[in-house]
């Protein structure tokens, strides 16, 4: 971050200046005494009076030889006391100057070292308080500016890269008040308008591979009963040259057959649903249903279908018991029992056939999609039918059992209206 | 009490082209010797529908009609036109009474489709029209000179003169003023008093009181149905029980 960089920089600057003064602060004390060197001037001092040098001489040639400047007063002077007062009001230091254990006199150092200190000290403390003054200046200017400036460049460009990730649900936040306001609005205006966009594209794709879907597999059931008559022609038929042609319809109708499937499992792949619309039924459209399929007589209707109103969407339902039917034919092709009856609010309709049925551990698999029993390996077919009847039984407010007694038996259950 | 009349999967179709309406939706429904039943709900519920089908008048789509062990619902045309003259009585919000034929002689059209005997006919219109409080000063009268309330008395001797097992109204007192209602439902209250079974259509809550059993029909579903026992005058829990009762069926 270009901006972190400036500010680490520029405290760097600021603390560097801030070393500078203090050092140079610390490198004016040069006219700090020290006891050791005071102790020195007031033993030569001594030694110069003992050996009886004038009080001027001495004076000098210390000075001289130390650089301090000091004054020297006896006892017997008659101004000892005044200087002495005078001394000690000025705050300098004062030291005595003995013979032996009886005091001469003193030597009195006008340097004020306290003052001179905390002079200093006031300088030191004045320029850590500027200094710190500038730094936190700095810091807030850069605050100031990577809030208002750069913090918005920053969402911004997280809230591109969550556009650009497909999240289009996720608002831009910015206040008017800020200087991008306005512009960034314009940039939360583009998300909107393009989640619009992709929303129209998904649900016009959505509803193109519903009718891809559902075209697909109504297409499927009168192919299936081309084929019927074509079979029954075959076998009908004595002339040989209409066998032949009905055997290249049927053959053509296996062709349609195929591809349908083909088509329709690329688009079930996106699609976990199909339309259902279910509404009331009378249920004598059941009996239409099984009539339409019995192409060889094979569907017995044991018991009477119980007049009533029944909830389904009869496309649906019809699709639902041509699979189950048409199974029946491709895997058992016995005959098929329905029996029906009301139980409780459902009516129940039961399809039997014959055949061997399927293995016990293929059961629970078989509604599932693209499953196929272990003994389809021979037949055709795309392991979708009894998912897709459950799928619509359970549309409708049913549900669709399967278990194996003497044969394959597939219970529909369907409200009453 | 034996059931007299019985609808299994009762289910009415109304198909204008390829648009179907059901009126009617697997409706299962007893009703009991000597039951005054009145069927109430919104308009367009389908009351009237239930009514018809009921009474063999209209067929239904699908389901079956049992009155008492016979399956009315698959007679023949000409069958239950026999079968609704000898076991049924219909009285209609219109009174639909003959203005060309006397008071008298309207009742006896009726009794004479099924008895031949003028004479046990006419005895028995007099005792009823007696019952329902005309005397004879009304037999040679028209209906032209009735008040409504008095037609309506007529066109439920002519509904009781086969002595039916069992009588369909549909707002018999929907035409009539208060006090002619009143009339009106006191006379039926006697014939139900008396053990005439009775199925009834209003949506009148005063009428409603009268009955013993209150079947609640919406959108062609019985929605549930509430027992009030035997009718008696000036029964304020009765009035507060029906009430409640219409209360939570949202009526």
């Amino acid at each position: 971050m270009k901006l972190k960089k400036w500010m680490i920089g520029i405290t760097f600057f600021i603390v560097g200046l801030y070393l500078l003064t203090i050092g140079y602060l610390m490198d004016q004390t040069v006219s700090k005494l020290d006891i050791s060197q005071m102790n020195a001037i007031v033993k030569s001092v001594e030694k110069h009076l003992l050996k009886g040098d004038a009080i001027s001489d001495t004076k000098n040639t210390i000075t001289v030889s130390h650089g301090i400047d000091f004054e020297v007063i006896l006892c017997d002077d008659p101004e000892y006391d005044k200087k002495n007062y005078q001394g000690l009001a000025s705050r300098a230091t004062i030291m005595d100057i003995k013979n032996g254990e009886t005091m001469i006199g003193k030597v009195i150092f006008p340097l004020d070292t306290m003052a001179v200190d905390s002079y200093r000290n006031h300088l030191l403390r004045m320029s850590t308080l500027l200094f710190g003054c500038l730094l936190l200046f700095v810091w807030g200017l850069g605050a100031f500016f990577y809030v208002n400036f750069v913090w918005p460049f920053i969402n911004l460009k997280s809230f591109a890269a969550s556009v650009a990730a497909g999240n289009l649900d996720l608002p831009l936040h910015m206040k008017k008040k800020n200087y991008f306001g306005a512009f960034t609005e314009s940039f939360d205006l583009m998300r909107e308008e393009l989640k619009a966009a992709r929303l129209g594209e998904f649900e016009a794709n959505k509803s193109k591979k519903e009718l891809v879907a559902s075209l697909s597999h109504d297409i499927k059931t009168p192919v299936s009963t081309i084929k019927a008559y074509c079979e029954l022609i075959t076998v009908k038929s004595k002339e040989t040259d209409t066998v032949q042609k009905v055997q290249i319809i049927n053959e053509k109708a296996d062709m349609i057959d195929h591809l349908i499937s083909d088509m329709f499992h690329a688009t079930l792949e996106d699609l976990t649903v199909l339309k259902i619309n279910g509404k009331d039924e009378l249920s004598t459209i059941l009996n239409d249903m099984l009539e339409q399929l019995n192409h060889f007589k094979k569907i017995h209707i044991v018991t009477p279908i119980p007049e009533c109103l029944i909830y389904c969407d009869a496309l649906r339902l019809s699709q639902v018991i041509d699979n189950i039917i048409n199974n029946s034919y491709k895997y058992a092709g016995s005959k098929i029992e329905v029996t029906t009856c009301i139980e409780q609010e459902y009516l129940k309709i039961a399809f039997r056939d014959f055949g061997e049925g399927v293995e016990e551990c293929d059961l629970p698999m078989l509604c599932e999609k693209f499953y196929r029993g272990k003994n389809s390996s021979n037949t055709s077919g795309s392991g979708l039918g009894l998912y897709l009847a459950k799928q619509f039984m359970e549309g409708m407010k049913g549900s669709l059992d399967i278990y194996c007694d003497q044969g394959f038996v597939v219970t529909l259950y369907l409200r009453l209206g | 009490m034996p059931t007299i009349l019985e609808a299994k999967m009762l289910c009415k179709t109304f198909s204008t082209g390829s648009i179907q309406q059901h009126v009617l939706k697997n409706l299962n429904i007893q009703i009991k010797q000597g039951d005054f039943t009145v069927i109430m709900g919104s308009s367009g519920s389908g009351k009237s529908t239930l009514l018809y089908a009921l009474s063999g008048m209209d067929r239904p789509t699908l389901g079956e009609i049992i009155f008492r062990d016979t399956m009315i619902s698959q007679y023949s045309n000409d069958k239950l036109a026999i079968f609704r003259r000898s076991h049924c009585g219909f009285i209609f919000q219109q009174i639909y009474l003959n203005e060309t034929m006397s008071i008298l002689d309207n009742i006896l059209v009726s009794g004479l489709l099924v008895c031949k005997d003028r004479k046990t006919i006419s005895r028995r219109a007099k005792e009823l029209l007696s019952q329902v409080g005309l005397d004879d000063m009304c037999y040679n009268k028209f209906p032209s000179q009735l008040s409504g309330g008095e037609a309506q008395r007529v066109a439920i001797v002519r509904a009781l003169i086969n002595e039916p097992e069992i009588v369909f109204a549909d707002e018999p007192t929907g035409a009539l003023n208060s006090e002619n209602a009143t009339n009106v439902l006191d006379v039926m209250t006697k014939m139900n008093e008396k053990g005439q079974s009775i199925v009834m259509v209003t949506h009148d809550i005063k009428t409603a009181r009268r009955a013993n059993r209150i079947l609640y029909l919406k959108d062609g579903v019985i929605l549930d149905e509430c027992n009030l026992g035997p009718y008696k005058k000036d029964d304020k829990n009765r009035h507060t029980n029906l009430h409640e009762f219409l209360q939570k069926m949202g009526w």
